[in-house]
């Protein structure tokens, strides 16, 4: 088992560095001059040139890219040239509210999906099922910047019961995480209820039954574990949505994350802020299916023995 | 061998049973009757889709989450009735007076669980026993199946287990509330046959040390000759034949049975493959108007296509459902 873990950690580095040279190579693919948008509308051809060359984009993006891992390795992630601090304080000011805000997502989402999945599936056809259900296609067919406008007009601005901007306090968490966690609720509690009902047609299922046991038993420790197997994979690959996700909410709600902060960049071509931002959220990402391969050993008893 | 007049533990009177699928519905068991004696061994044979796990499926009330349904019939469990009472008494039945195994080891174990919490837990269920007293209970019955290293066995996994032992442990799983009645369903078709006779053997010994009574469903007939005190013989949803396990091999009545017997292959005999039945079951929605069978039957007659035979008795409970009883043998309607 940590011999898994050590391999499955050790494989995270290749792909960081895989996707690090894509990153760096798609940014500078993107149409319009940074250096331009530092050196202001007014400034001269001269200018903009100079500014280029401090700010070392006259390289060659191979030489680029080594500078930028150099510096990585140090832990300096070089400086954003919209404000012209360095980018790891500008991550760092706005890091723990998008990790505050995927965190929530994610707890009530997978909370809420995977109980919602549960009782349609072991209820299949009958109420709990259809209400379920309806609740989970809403979820994924709603479009989340349209729900988080709804919810801001409704609980904000309206019946003021949470602020419509903004990272202060838990509260301010509550409509961004309704809103990011929304569909991925949904697509748990569909994956959930499919599996239970999978799971419920297993000859083991009919062993259990026929033991006498009682149905909530049956349900909880013979069928929920074993499609919770199942049910893991989804959620690390929607963890990735989440990320993916949080960019939109954030922006809805003008929410101080990383996602609002890639927005910016990108618009401002901010090369080292939106490269390091991307690095980031695919560690994120990596580091989470990480951890969901793991929680899938643990559940599994022969993947765990080996 | 022994004749004690013993009463039934279980009395399966008329029993119906029907699937309403898609596709229409399905009389998979229709019109069964069948009387298990206490401490006897009652062997249930038939072909494929005969209705013998349907059955079984019913007294175990195992239906749920299938499309089947009881609709007539009665199943007396010691003279009380199993079928119209709550599902709370139906469930507290399961495991403690009934246990049942199932045709495959392979995967009619949880395999995310510890084979001894799964075989505890129908103790922990069904008795007020503590956790430490369920462990040394299952212990102690998987050393009663002379399981070997029992004490590691209970923290393993049923893959770390061949078909086998599987097998073996879902026996224990069984009968470890010691349950009147043991409901095999083809314990042993899935093993192979130096696994299966072991667990033949295992299944007769426990008998004489928990005393349970065994319905024992299979197609083997050599398995039947065996281990069984009485057989009845399905075809179609009905049961055509039955009668204590000596009259059926020596004296049978049904064409069906004695087709069935024909097809047994006797040691050093090449058999002519399954040709002492020709055809096939018929298709569930055009079952033949008279007897089942007569499509298949060398000795049809022309009541056979019109009127389906009622059970003609002979001496010893032998019953067949079979015109021929009643032209031959002069047996009584
Ligand atoms: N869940 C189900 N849904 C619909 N029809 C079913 C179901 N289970 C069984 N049947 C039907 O009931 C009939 C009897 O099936 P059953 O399983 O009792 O046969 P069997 O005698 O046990 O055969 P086998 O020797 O193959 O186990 C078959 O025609 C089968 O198609
Ligand atoms: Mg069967």
């Amino acid at each position: 088992m940590f011999r898994y873990f050590l391999k499955r950690t050790l494989a995270v580095i290749p792909t960081i560095l895989i996707v690090s040279v894509f990153v760096f190579m798609f940014v500078r693919f993107i149409p319009g001059d940074p250096a331009r948008r530092v050196a202001g509308p007014d400034a001269t051809l001269e200018d903009v040139e100079n500014i280029r060359e401090t700010l070392g984009l006259n390289k060659s993006i191979p030489e680029q890219y080594k500078d930028y891992m150099l510096g990585l390795m140090k832990g300096d992630m070089g400086t954003s040239l919209k404000t012209q601090r360095p980018v790891t304080y500008e991550i760092g000011q706005r890091y723990m509210n998008t990790v505050r805000l995927t965190v929530v997502s994610l707890l009530w989402s997978v909370i809420a999906g995977v109980l919602i999945g549960v009782f349609s599936g072991k209820n299949r056809s009958k109420w709990q099922d259809y209400t379920g259900m309806t609740l989970a296609v809403s979820g994924i067919s709603v479009p989340s910047f349209w729900l988080g406008l709804m919810l801001i007009s409704v609980f904000a601005v309206n019946l003021k019961w949470f602020p419509t901007v903004g990272s202060e306090g838990l509260k301010s968490l509550v409509l961004p995480s309704i809103t990011l966690g929304a569909s991925v609720a949904a697509i748990i509690a569909r994956f959930t209820r499919s599996s239970i009902i999978e799971i419920l047609k297993e000859d083991y299922i009919r062993t259990a039954r026929a033991k006498g046991l009682r149905e909530n038993k049956v349900v909880w420790k013979h069928v929920f574990r074993n499609s919770m197997i199942a049910v893991v994979t989804v959620v690390g690959l929607q963890f990735g949505f989440l990320l993916g996700g949080s960019v939109v909410t954030e922006s809805v709600f003008a929410f101080p994350g990383l996602g609002s902060l890639l927005i910016d960049s990108v618009n401002f071509r901010d090369y080292p802020m939106i490269q390091s931002l991307i690095l980031i959220f695919s560690l994120h990402f990596v580091v989470i299916n990480l951890v969901i391969d793991l929680l899938y050993a643990g559940l599994n008893p022969e993947i765990q023995m080996q | 061998m022994k004749k004690v007049e013993n009463k039934n533990i279980l009395e399966i009177k008329d029993l119906h049973t029907y699937f309403y699928t898609d596709n229409g519905i399905v009389k998979a068991v229709d019109g069964v009757d069948i009387n298990l004696k206490e401490g006897s061994t009652l062997g249930i044979v038939g072909e494929s889709g005969s209705g013998k796990s349907v059955t079984a499926l019913s007294v175990m009330n195992l239906l749920e989450g299938t499309k089947g349904k009881i609709v007539k019939g009665e199943i007396l469990l010691d003279g009380k009735d199993i079928v119209n009472i709550s599902k709370e008494e139906k469930r507290k039945l399961k495991g403690s007076q009934i246990g049942m195994i199932f045709q495959e080891p392979m995967t009619s174990l949880n395999p995310v669980l510890k084979i001894g919490d799964q075989i505890m837990e129908g103790l922990l269920q069904h008795s007020d026993m503590s956790k430490q007293e369920a462990k040394e209970k299952t212990i102690k019955i998987l050393e009663q199946i002379s399981i070997p290293r029992a004490d590691k066995i209970i923290n393993e996994y049923p893959f770390q287990l061949s078909g086998g032992m599987r097998q073996r442990i879902m026996i224990a799983m069984a009968l470890v509330c010691n349950p009147k009645i043991l409901i095999a369903d083809e314990p042993t078709t899935a093993l192979d046959v130096t696994i299966q006779a072991q667990i033949l053997e295992l299944i007769l010994e426990l008998k004489k040390i928990i005393g349970m009574s065994i319905m024992f469903i299979t197609h083997d007939l050599g398995v039947v000759a065996e281990v069984c005190d009485e057989v009845v013989v399905m075809y179609c949803g009905r049961v055509v034949e039955s009668g204590d396990v000596f009259t059926i091999f020596e004296d049978p009545q049904h064409p069906y049975t004695k087709g069935l017997l024909e097809s047994i292959p006797k040691l050093g005999v090449e058999v002519e493959r399954l040709d002492s039945i020709p055809g096939n079951v018929p298709n569930p929605k055009f079952m033949p108007k008279g007897c089942k069978f007569e499509p298949r039957c060398k000795y049809s007659m022309d009541i056979c296509k019109e009127e389906e035979p009622p059970f003609f008795t002979f001496d010893n409970e032998h019953k067949s459902r079979c015109w021929l009883c009643k032209k031959e043998y002069g047996g009584e309607l």
